[in-house]
């Protein structure tokens, strides 16, 4: 059985998707089978970044409703031969599907892939409670942003109520220079409120945009922007790689230590 | 250290329904007597609700009770269909607890129970305890108590962990936080002014004592040492833990 992972964050706009998106690819570029599947009925964007919009037929709601066999929704990515994407449907909204159908379709999918990663929507409403339905572990995503942390808490409870166990922080678009001044949460601010390990930290990079329009995952560029180096760095360490954080400019010298002490000492 | 601000506007006299440890009836909790636990279900909030409060309880409290303990459930009218009703019998028997008697007002229930082979009270015999008496012994929670959550108890409060920003303890006697206390936390809220709050690193949101509200100051940085949240001549004030004890043992000796 693969391991289903559940990409969310409680906030909108902290790069779920592009994250869903990256991180399939860097997994399937390791050389594992991963189906990235779009959880946000009504509001897809996963194909778009994907750059797969026009090949999709069928979606995860017809799969759910019998009219097709899981098979043919899935959307293979030409250019990353182990990636698969399962869509949402766009015209219909989230209480067309209810968390048992998820729990069996993510379950059928287990079955045949290494990796499931499920595209989590904003908000801790029925589209949330679908989402992870099915997933045994989750990366939960923020920014460095009092709002955006003290969502990412609400949701780590949320989990934690629905018996996913396994949470991992990973910090996205974080400034080393405005840290440095004083004017953004730095990582260990966040993770000491959050209390999960940390699991990447990916610096705020202008790529993110080009790419995005473009519809073509910025781990598949011949030179990997920061951001993109980032995304295949969590990607060995969801495969149990033991990957150093590199010292972001600007950080403090002793920050992973201490990150590291405060993870050890944070056993509850 | 010193005076809080903000104390000068009295905390309303707000129903006990909305604030205060009265609204404990609106949430999910367990009492025991002779006959085992009882575990009381609100009739009002989404089964969603009910479900998460009920896992993290369980999950936070795991020394409440030791070896299989029988349990009563008090649904009132709550309609639980078939699965839900053995999905939260699972639940139960996860935590060493046996789900044996439902008491329950809705035939759904009713029917859902006597499928599964528990005892079912329909009758009013139960009602003898309406309102569940007070349980004000300590509440001894080793958790975080994240955003959005809420914890009501009647006694004192003891939480082994943070209290994170958007959190509430809402204690009717003393709160001790063991870690840091960055939410709101609400003691002697049933009216007792000689509650006092203490955590081992205090930066919280907004502190309450009785009928009294205060908010930090908006300057100065956390101390790092424990603090002590305490009434006094109608104001909120803090201390550390050695000035409190201090004073304290001042005030006896001099009484």
């Amino acid at each position: 059985m693969g391991r289903v992972i559940v990409i969310t964050s409680g906030k909108g706009g902290v790069g779920k998707t592009t994250l869903t998106a990256n991180l399939g690819t860097a997994l399937a570029r390791l050389g594992r089978s991963v189906a990235v599947v779009d959880a946000d009925f009504g509001l897809r964007n996963l194909d778009l970044l994907l750059g797969l919009e026009n090949r999709v037929v069928y979606t995860a709601l017809e799969v759910i409703a019998g009219e097709c066999r899981l098979e043919q929704a899935l959307v293979k990515d030409k250019r990353t031969p182990n990636l698969s994407l399962l869509p949402a449907a766009q015209t219909r909204n989230k209480t067309a599907v209810n968390p048992e159908q998820m729990r069996q379709l993510m379950e059928k999918l287990a079955g045949s892939y290494d990796y499931v990663l499920i595209d989590c929507p904003a908000g801790i409403e029925q589209g949330f409670r679908n989402a992870i339905a099915g997933a045994t572990e989750a990366l939960l995503v923020t920014t460095p942003e009092v709002a955006a942390v003290r969502d990412a808490d609400r949701v780590v409870g949320l989990l934690e109520a629905a018996g996913i166990s396994s949470i991992q922080l990973i910090v996205n678009r974080l400034r080393p220079d405005m840290v440095t001044a004083g004017q953004m949460m730095a990582v260990e601010d966040v993770v000491e409120v959050l209390a999960i390990p940390l699991v990447g930290m990916i610096p705020e990079d202008r790529e993110v945009i080009v790419s995005t329009n473009k519809g073509e995952p910025m781990v598949l560029a011949a030179r990997p922007s920061p951001a993109a180096q980032a995304i295949q760095r969590i990607a060995r360490r969801l495969e149990g790689e033991v990957v150093e954080f590199p010292k972001l400019a600007g950080l403090g010298e002793s920050f992973w230590e201490k990150a590291r002490r405060f993870l050890s000492q944070k056993v509850f | 250290m010193g005076l809080l601000v903000g104390n000068s506007p009295p905390f309303p006299k707000a129903p006990a329904s909305s604030i205060g440890v009265g609204a404990a009836k609106e949430s999910v909790y367990f009492r025991s007597d002779a006959q085992g636990i009882h575990l009381h279900l609100p009739t009002t909030l989404a089964w969603e609700e009910v479900w998460d409060e009920l896992v993290w309880q369980l999950r936070s409290r795991k020394s409440y009770w030791t070896g299989v303990a029988p349990l009563t459930l008090w649904c009132q009218e709550r309609e639980l269909e078939l699965p839900t009703l053995q999905a939260l019998a699972v639940l139960l028997a996860q935590h060493r607890l046996q789900l044996w008697r439902v008491q329950t007002r809705s035939r759904t229930t009713a029917i859902a129970a006597a499928t599964l082979g528990y005892s079912v009270e329909q009758s009013s015999l139960l009602e003898v305890v309406p309102s569940p008496p007070p349980d004000t012994a300590p509440l001894y929670l080793r958790s975080t108590v994240r955003s959005g959550m809420s914890v009501r108890h009647r006694g004192s409060v003891f939480l082994l962990g943070d209290l994170n920003p958007g959190g509430e303890i809402v204690a009717g006697g003393d709160i001790w936080v063991w870690g840091r206390l960055r939410g709101l936390a609400h003691a002697g809220a049933e009216g007792d002014r000689s509650a006092v709050i203490l955590a081992l690193q205090l930066e919280p949101t907004q502190l309450r004592i009785a009928d009294q509200v205060a908010r930090p100051p908006e300057s100065g940085s956390p101390c790092n040492t424990p603090e002590v949240v305490y009434w006094q001549d109608g104001a909120i004030c803090i201390a550390s833990l050695q000035e409190f004890l201090r004073r304290r043992a001042w005030a006896e000796l001099s009484s």
